[in-house]
């Protein structure tokens, strides 16, 4: 019986006489060639296949070629789109009577005539007034006096070509003709978009969430949201988005444009563009036929700007001081919470002083300021800036973070009453 | 002929030898063992980049050649079956050593190929149990089984031939 020892033996013994042939490190070394040169080949292979697997997924499930906006022909100087979702005729009736109120129009077409939960009635309609110039309104309930149809706005038609979207922001929808409404959430956004749009987002600076319309509703391309009475055109962003027809596919952001107001009663937004730049003062040029006051805000849609300081009118220019400057001061309050202060500039940074002891404050909290040529503190108050840390107990001054891009200023808005 | 080239050539010329000693062992047929012994080594030719730096070529190798070993047997397993197994007998050789090497090739072939492969390497190459595992891509405790139960195997056999 072999032990360990002698089974190593023999084994040796037995492999002894096996001595290499000559010619072995060549044929080695071909089969070395033959092994790397398959290898490339699968690889290769592999490499072909993987791209075209991928090409063709793409291709039918995900990507593809971007989704593109098809163009509507404008019918005349009309938006050409067809009306969302069913057509109430009664409402088209009621509102068309309600607009030739003040003159008679023709040729009205209609692009919403609809319910609405929270508007009760929505209806927006096209129309040439009696000067036979082609116009755009809004209309929405008085629900003060039993859902009777309101004109809100009436404004010149858009451009049938070039526009994607109409929309109207305002705190002035739900009650009687220029009546701001008393619910706190009682801003509303009646967004109507072009067809071909497969859902509209809503991003309002006033507050911190972004509201998407339903995409897969048959009313799709119209979004009526309600914000809080803070919530402006000036301070609401509208993004449209269009989806491939296609599994798995993306939607493709088409269009982003500020809010558009202008209800009848609320307050009126001169556009102005920065034109010079001290260190916490900007000159802005503004159209001359636009009244324009010392005291009025100036906003963009991130928050508040500064305040006018003084107005040329015969050049059309202004300067605004910045709310970082020294010379910046006004009364705020914290968003939600509610508690009140007042704002100083410092010269390049911006603090909160006098806040009770006992109120709580805590970083990145929305600091609001009240709006001038608003009725009341609450309509259209504008963001000033974020609390940079939270309020220790007792402190009753906290520094801010101004909301707006100060240093990349080139357009922005000033606020004005409507009665101006 | 570059340096890698020369390092390479150096690695087949000093390995080719008792790698094709152990790979008749393995298979128990020369032109089968150069075959396997110049697949291990080609394979190891075109891996020799990465395996450079490292200090287990001679792992590698081992473990090339035992896989190539193991993957022929299962491929003649089902296509080239023997027909019958040679009986068993005493050595027709009058000399004792050469009685001995003819009796051990013929164990060796009755024995299944992973115990025949931890035999070959723990006996012939005398690999520790560790290195013998990494070579047959198994455990320690794989590699003493598996060798235990061929060491058994030929020794039962030897005691058959002894008593024949």
């Amino acid at each position: 019986m072999p032990s360990p020892s002698e089974v190593r033996e023999v084994l040796s013994e037995l492999a002894e006489p096996v001595v290499p042939a000559e010619g072995y490190e060549d044929r080695i070394m071909r089969r070395a060639r033959r092994i790397r040169g398959r290898r490339r080949i699968v690889s290769g292979a592999a490499a072909v296949v993987c791209v075209a697997v991928l090409a063709t997924m793409f291709r039918f499930v995900a990507v593809g070629p971007a989704p593109e906006l098809a163009a509507v022909a404008p019918d005349g100087p009309f938006l050409g789109w067809g009306a969302v979702g069913d057509v109430d005729p009664g409402l088209v009736q009621e509102a068309t009577e309600v607009w030739d109120r003040a003159g008679p129009h023709t040729g009205v077409r209609t692009l919403v005539a609809t319910r609405d939960v929270q508007l009760r009635s929505v209806v927006v309609l096209q129309g040439y007034d009696s000067r036979g110039l082609p116009r755009l309104a809004f209309f929405t309930s008085d629900q003060s006096a039993a859902d009777a149809l309101r004109l809100r706005a009436d404004r010149p038609a858009p451009d049938p070509v070039r526009t994607r979207v109409v929309s109207l922001v305002s705190p002035r929808l739900t009650g009687p003709t220029g009546t701001v409404s008393t619910d706190g959430w009682g801003s509303f956004a009646i967004v109507v978009a072009m067809p071909g749009v497969f859902a509209l987002r809503l991003l309002n600076t006033t507050i911190d969430v972004q509201m998407f319309g339903n995409p897969d509703g048959p009313t799709s391309r119209l979004a009526v949201q309600n914000l809080p009475l803070a919530g402006t055109a000036q301070t609401t962003t509208i993004a449209g988005f269009i989806k491939a027809d296609r599994p798995l596919a993306r939607a493709t952001k088409v269009f982003e444009v500020p809010g558009e107001g202008g209800a009848i009663g609320d307050v009126r937004a001169v556009p102005a563009e920065v034109v010079g730049r001290a260190d916490q003062q900007l000159t802005v040029a503004f159209p001359k036929d636009r009244p324009v006051r010392l005291g009025q805000l100036a906003v963009v849609t991130e928050g508040l700007v500064g305040r006018v300081t003084t107005v040329d009118a015969a050049r059309g220019e202004a300067t605004i001081d910045l709310v970082t400057s020294a010379s910046f001061t006004g009364t705020v309050y914290s968003n939600i919470s509610n508690v009140p202060g007042t704002v100083r500039g410092t010269g390049g940074k911006l603090v909160m002083e006098d806040l009770p002891a006992d109120g709580d404050l805590y970083g990145t909290n929305r600091i609001l300021m009240p709006d001038p040529s608003q009725p009341n503190d609450q309509v259209g108050a504008i963001t000033i800036g974020r609390a940079t840390t939270d309020k220790p107990a007792n402190a009753t001054t906290v520094e801010l973070t101004p909301t707006a891009d100060l240093a990349h200023l080139e357009n922005l808005s000033i606020m004005t009453p409507p009665t101006d | 002929m570059g340096h890698a080239d020369e390092e390479v050539a150096a690695f087949v010329r000093a390995r080719y030898g008792s790698l094709l000693r152990t790979a008749f062992l393995l298979c128990g047929d020369r032109g089968k063992a150069e075959d396997l012994v110049q697949t291990a080594l080609a394979k190891t030719v075109v891996a020799w980049a990465r395996l450079r730096g490292a200090d287990g070529v001679d792992h590698y190798v081992h473990r090339i050649l035992v896989n190539t070993y193991l993957s022929s047997r299962r491929r003649r397993s089902w296509w080239e079956q023997p027909l019958s197994r040679v009986a068993e007998g005493r050595a027709r050789d009058e000399y004792v050593g050469v009685e001995q090497r003819d009796w051990l090739r013929r164990a060796l072939d009755g024995l299944p190929a992973r115990q025949r492969a931890a035999v070959v390497l723990r006996y012939y190459e005398d690999l520790s149990e560790q290195d013998a595992a990494l070579a047959l891509g198994c455990s320690v405790g794989t590699v003493k089984s598996l060798s235990s139960r061929g060491l058994r195997t030929l020794r039962e056999q030897w005691a058959e031939v002894s008593h024949a």
